[in-house]
Order: structure tokens, then sequence, then C-alpha cells
């Protein structure tokens, strides 16, 4: 019985492992391997892709942010240059019609072909800087004192627009309840009609007494 | 031209294709049938060890730069899908599977009526075997691997070879005395 028992297990046993694997078997796990490396290289690639972007994103943004600064760098150097330049026209001009007759006034494209004729003629004369194109303070005065402008007008209301709906399709008398006077009149005209039709016409007048005469 | 940093770093990327892509093909060819067999020891169901042999693959796959580094390659993987399978016996029920899996087993050219008698056996050894302490259950289903010795039977359950073999003895001794009940 023992025995029985002993070849029992091992006949398990054996069947255990002579088990053979289905069919095919190698072929599905080398396709699944094939398809496991073949996402983890996707996921590399997108990992290394991720971070090409972000590098490249980063370089963009500095050189964008490096623009930017640099923009509003010249754009703020650059009045005070344009104002120098303004004034210095503008005082060469002025001088140039200070000094009639003389060199410069004629060759204005080189106002300064003689220096030391114009540093004289300067040291003579004070030069009178009137720029033109930028207010005179006069008018920034009047500028600061002059009234404001109007706000631009509110956009109507539900009411008003109702209203305005109402003015161009509604009947008068609707019309009429939204203005105190011209209901008033309306219920003028209204009790005059009504009175001229429903009041009572005068009383007959009782003819004159005639007496009759006894024959 | 090329640092010489770079140059050995492109030389051991080649020898490491070269030398894991073969040999990946080989583990599957030599080790598929052995973790297979083992897997169904466990899970006593045909797919879901297969799902264990495809899945021990793969976590191979993703361990190759260390293949090199493994001296015992058979005891690493038989563990690798050992653990698979337990895991996965956890969602699994095979004591339900025993009638089925016990008539799968049966040689296929064995005439019908010894054939009904030996599932019947190998049935009752399996259910008997469930019975038996995990540890003493784990070294006898691994002893049915003709490719395991001893201390590779060892190496997998992450003990000593003399307790392997007590564990077998005592397993075989609970075993018959279960049958006998």
């Amino acid at each position: 019985m023992s025995n029985n028992h002993h070849d029992a297990i091992d006949e398990a046993l054996a069947a255990l492992r002579n088990a053979t694997p289905p069919e095919g078997m190698e072929a599905r796990i080398a396709d699944r391997m094939q398809q496991h490396a073949s996402a983890s290289q996707h996921e590399t690639a997108a990992a290394h892709a991720w971070w090409r972007g972000a590098v490249s994103g980063a370089a963009v943004a500095t050189l964008a942010m490096a623009a930017v600064l640099f923009a509003q760098h010249h754009s703020q150097a650059m009045p005070q240059i344009s104002a120098h330049a303004a004034a210095a026209a503008n005082a060469g001009a002025v001088n140039a019609a200070y000094i009639k007759g003389s060199p410069t006034a004629n060759d204005r494209g080189t106002p300064c072909a003689k220096p030391a004729l114009l540093r004289a003629q300067l040291s003579a004369a004070p030069p009178r800087m009137e720029l033109t194109g930028l207010p005179t303070p006069a008018e920034l005065r009047a500028a600061t004192i002059a009234p404001s402008k109007p706000a631009p007008e509110l956009p109507l209301t539900a009411q008003e627009r109702e209203l305005l709906r109402l003015a161009r399709t509604a009947d008068p008398k609707q019309l009429a309840a939204f203005d105190e006077e011209a209901q008033a009149k309306l219920e003028a005209q209204q009790a005059e009609d009504f009175d001229k039709f429903f009041t009572p016409p005068p009383a007959p007048t009782p003819p004159p007494y005639m007496p009759v005469e006894n024959e | 031209m090329t640092a010489i940093g770079e140059q050995s770093l492109r030389w051991f990327s080649a020898a490491e294709r070269v030398w894991a892509e073969p040999d990946l093909a080989v583990l599957v060819r030599d080790y598929s049938g052995l973790l297979y067999r083992v897997a169904l020891s466990i899970l006593r169901n045909a797919a879901e060890a297969e799902d264990v042999v495809q899945d021990a693959f793969v976590r191979v796959l993703q361990r190759k730069r260390e293949l090199g580094a493994i001296v015992e390659i058979r005891p690493w993987l038989v563990r690798i899908a050992w653990n698979l399978a337990l895991d996965r016996r956890r969602r699994v029920r095979p004591e339900q599977m025993d009638e089925v899996f016990a008539a799968a087993l049966v040689a296929r050219d064995t005439p019908a009526d010894d054939a009904l008698a030996e599932a019947a056996r190998i049935a009752r050894v399996l259910a008997a075997m469930e019975r038996l302490p995990r540890r003493e259950r784990e070294a006898l289903l691994l002893s049915a691997m003709d490719e395991l010795n001893t201390a590779e039977i060892a190496a997998v359950l992450g003990r000593s070879e003399s307790s392997v073999r007590s564990l077998l003895f005592r397993a075989r001794t609970h075993l018959r005395e279960r049958l006998k009940d």
C-alpha cells in the first residue's frame, strides 16, 4: 500500500516533470521581448526628446529674453539721442538764421565749417532756442487746465433698450403712459369725449304760458 | 578626432550588443521549457504558466546589463519565474483546476480507462500536496524538475542543501501519510 502511495507521488511528480510547453511559446516570448524592447526604445527616445526639447526651449527663451532686454534698452536710449540730435539741429538752424550773411548761413550742410567764426558769433549774441515740433510752455499750461474730455457714452441699459424698442414700435397710448403731461392730456381728452357723448341733453324749456280765452 | 572615453564607450556598447542579442535567444531556447514547468507546477494552468515565462524573460531583458555578472544563470532564471508564479498564484486558485490539470498531464497515448484512473491519482496527489506545509511543498515541486539539483533548489529557495534534503524527506513522508487518510 505504501509503495502504491510512493508510486502515486512519483507519478504526479513525473507528470509535472514531463509537461510540455505549448507550441509556439518560444516565438511568443521572442515577440513579447521584441515589443518590450521597442517600447523601451520609444520611451528612451521620448525621454531624450523631452530633454532635448527642454534644453532648446530654454535656449530659445534665453535668446528671446536677451532680445527683449536689448530692445528695451535701445528704445530707452533712442529718445535721448534723438532729442539731443533734434536740439542740436534746431540750434544749428537758429544759429544759422542769426548769422545772416556769414558763410554758415549759406552753407547749412556744413554748419561747423568754420568753427572759430561760429563761436565768435555765438558769443556775441545768445541763441534763442525755439524747438520746433515741441509744445511751448504756454501750450502745456493750457493743456493742463483744459477740461477733461467727456467720457464716452455708456451703453444702454436693458430698460433703456426696452424703451427704445417701445418708442419705435408701440402704440402712442402706451408711449403716453411714460409721459405724465401727455397722459394727463390724453385723459382729459377722453373725459371730454365721454362728457360730450353722455351729457344729457338740456331740459326742454316749457312753452310760454298762453292764456286760453273763454269763448 | 574623438576622445578616448567616447571610443571606449562606443566599443563597450557594441560589445554589449553583440553579446546580449544572441545570448537572450539562447536563454529562451534553453530555459523556457524549464521555466514553464516550474510555473506550471505552482499555477497548474498552462496559459498562466506561459504568461509567467514571458514575464520572466522580460525581466531578463530589463536586466541584460547584469547578465554578465551572474554566475549561475539557471537558478537565477528559475528564481525569477518562481517568484512571479507565486505572485500570480495569489490571483488564481490552482486547487480548482486540479481535475482538468491532472487530465492534461496524463500522457496522450494512454488508453482512455487508464488515463481516467491516472488522472484521478494525480489529482489526489496534487490535492494532498496543497495541504503540505509551504516550504515542504515548494521543495517537493522543485525536486520534480530534473534539471535542478539539490544545490540549485537550495539557491532558489534561499536555504541550505541539507535543509532542502530534510524538507524533501519530510514532504514525502507527510504526503504518504495524507494519502493514506
